[in-house]
């Protein structure tokens, strides 16, 4: 196995300097996408943006696998592109696959949303509804998490991402999987 | 061999073009032919050639055509046929009278001129039972005969005004696909792993350069450190701040696309991330410098566990270098002057 590393030519200098090493491994910081606060704020702002009342129902709600889509891309809003050349391509069998196959397989194995989502559920944010969530008794903890970060400019990219993606169609058959 | 596995090699190979075919024809016959020997284009052309095997008694041109450019079959072999005829024009080292006018195939005058690029290949003209008797033209498309009839035929008419010094005037021009290709040089899991990774890397290695490494003075105040500490070796230490930015923006372009594609991995990458400095920090060396040197070696044991597979030994490589090159840009790994003596 290689152990070519910049990092040993450095080392080799400075020991031979005197210097001395300091490891923290409190700074090792942890990826924001693995922060459960962050996580929900992100779908709070989601199901706020984008869940409706319909026929079926008189309070808001929005199909699990498209919010699990839309939190996933807010959070990478470079993905939008992506999700827009998907949406305009889905009746144009000659498109390249490629885009969807990779957006697609990222989000529905994106499993830390299904366990924020049992979270909400389980504090009565939200409710499941057959393939819907719908806001649940205590609702207000996802409206006023929502209104909070949009009042206080928190997570711009983000809420930017969530409001382009209400111009792109999304349609049942991109949520589905293989 | 499975059926899948060389129907997704023919798939996949038909998908390539340009020069990211010709690498991929040449890795798999490096693996196949054990006496296959490349021909890189630099620095003074590849005189018609990709490729040779047999003693140079075989030749390999590639053609990986862009479809964009060439929508329709006709314009296709057109591409195909003018190609392969230009590859069989240099091996018999003819070409045109009047360079200055368009090559036409039926009105151009083709004169005799030495192949230099041959002569180096080759270091001398072979003896005649040592030339070029067999060439393989592969090209990433071959769903018409068309191109067929006019390689022959261009062939035919070369080898009857050409002094045939490297190639035999009846040597044998075969015309492959895809498909023929992998029918005869097969497939296997390591070229489908390399095939498959092609395009990544080739979007990583145009992305890394664009990614800003997280805002603040962290990393520069160390390297400013590090060339205080080493007034000697300022432009080592230079280098290899220049190495771990690299390494770093890398990991950072590989990180992202794991996230997007595959979160469970991205995971692995995160959990992994804490492993290794966890080795480095409890590692049972001799002297915490000992354990900072080990990063690379322990970063390639940790990563190897979720990566390797479906990564291969060079991706987990180039992603342990960028961890450990995290490891001084994100701040845990740090260095100071040695501390004073105070006699109290």
């Amino acid at each position: 196995m290689s152990t070519y590393s910049p990092l040993k030519k450095l080392a080799a200098l400075l020991a031979a300097s005197g210097a001395q090493p300091d490891i923290t491994p409190e700074r090792l910081a942890p990826s924001t996408l693995y922060d459960l606060e962050y996580r929900v704020v992100v779908v709070a702002m989601a199901f706020q943006i984008h869940a409706a009342s319909d026929k079926h129902s008189s309070q808001p709600r929005i199909q699990n696998r498209r919010l699990k889509l839309l939190q996933f891309i807010a959070m990478r809003p470079w993905l939008v592109s992506v999700i827009r050349e998907w949406s305009l391509s889905r009746r144009d069998a000659q498109r390249s696959l490629d885009s969807e196959e990779g957006l697609r397989r990222g989000f529905i194995s994106d499993a830390m949303h299904d366990d924020v989502i049992d979270f909400l559920v389980a504090g009565g944010a939200l409710r499941r509804q057959e393939s819907h969530v719908v806001s649940g008794t205590n609702s207000s903890v996802i409206f006023h998490l929502s209104s909070e970060a949009m009042e206080r400019s928190l997570f711009q990219e983000e809420l930017t991402a969530l409001r382009e993606l209400n111009s792109v169609v999304i349609t049942n058959e991109m949520l589905e999987g293989w | 061999m499975s059926g899948r596995l060389i129907d997704n090699y023919i798939k996949a190979l038909s998908e390539l073009e340009e020069f990211a075919f010709q690498r991929a024809i040449v890795q798999r016959l490096l693996v196949a032919l054990n006496n296959f020997q490349t021909v890189p284009t630099y620095p003074q052309g590849d005189g018609g050639l990709d490729g040779y095997s047999h003693k140079g008694t075989r030749a390999y041109c590639c053609y990986g055509l862009k479809y964009d450019a060439a929508k329709t079959p006709l314009k296709r072999s057109k591409q195909i046929a003018t190609k392969f005829s230009g590859d069989l024009r240099r091996l018999y080292e003819l070409d045109a009278q009047d360079k200055t006018k368009k090559f036409d195939e039926s009105k151009t005058k083709l004169v005799q001129y030495d192949n230099d690029a041959l002569m180096r290949i080759f270091g001398a003209v072979p003896a005649a039972c040592d030339r070029i008797c067999h060439v393989s033209l592969i090209a990433n498309w071959f769903e018409s005969h068309t191109p067929l009839g006019t390689i022959k035929q261009n062939a035919a008419k070369y080898a009857s005004l050409s002094q045939c010094r490297w190639i035999t005037p009846d040597a044998d021009v075969v015309l492959k696909g895809p498909k023929e290709f992998a029918d005869q040089y097969g497939a296997d899991e390591s070229t489908m792993m390399w095939l498959k990774h092609q395009e990544m890397l080739a979007k990583l290695d145009e992305e890394a350069p664009l990614v800003e490494v997280p805002h603040g003075p962290t990393f520069d105040s160390k390297m400013q450190a590090a060339e205080a500490l080493l007034p000697d070796s300022r432009d080592d230490v230079k280098q290899v701040a220049e190495s771990l930015r690299k390494d770093w923006q890398w990991v950072i372009a590989f990180e992202r696309n794991l996230s997007d594609r595959l979160p469970q991995l991205h995971a692995a990458l995160e959990h992994g991330r804490k492993r290794l400095l966890k080795l480095v920090l409890t590692h049972s060396a001799s002297t915490p410098w000992d354990s900072i040197n080990r990063a690379q070696e322990f970063s390639e044991t940790v990563f190897s566990d979720d990566f390797l597979e479906p990564y291969g030994k060079g991706i987990v490589r180039d992603l342990a270098s960028g961890e450990v090159a995290r490891l001084v840009g994100g701040c845990p790994i740090n260095w100071k002057p040695k501390a004073a003596n105070v006699n109290l």
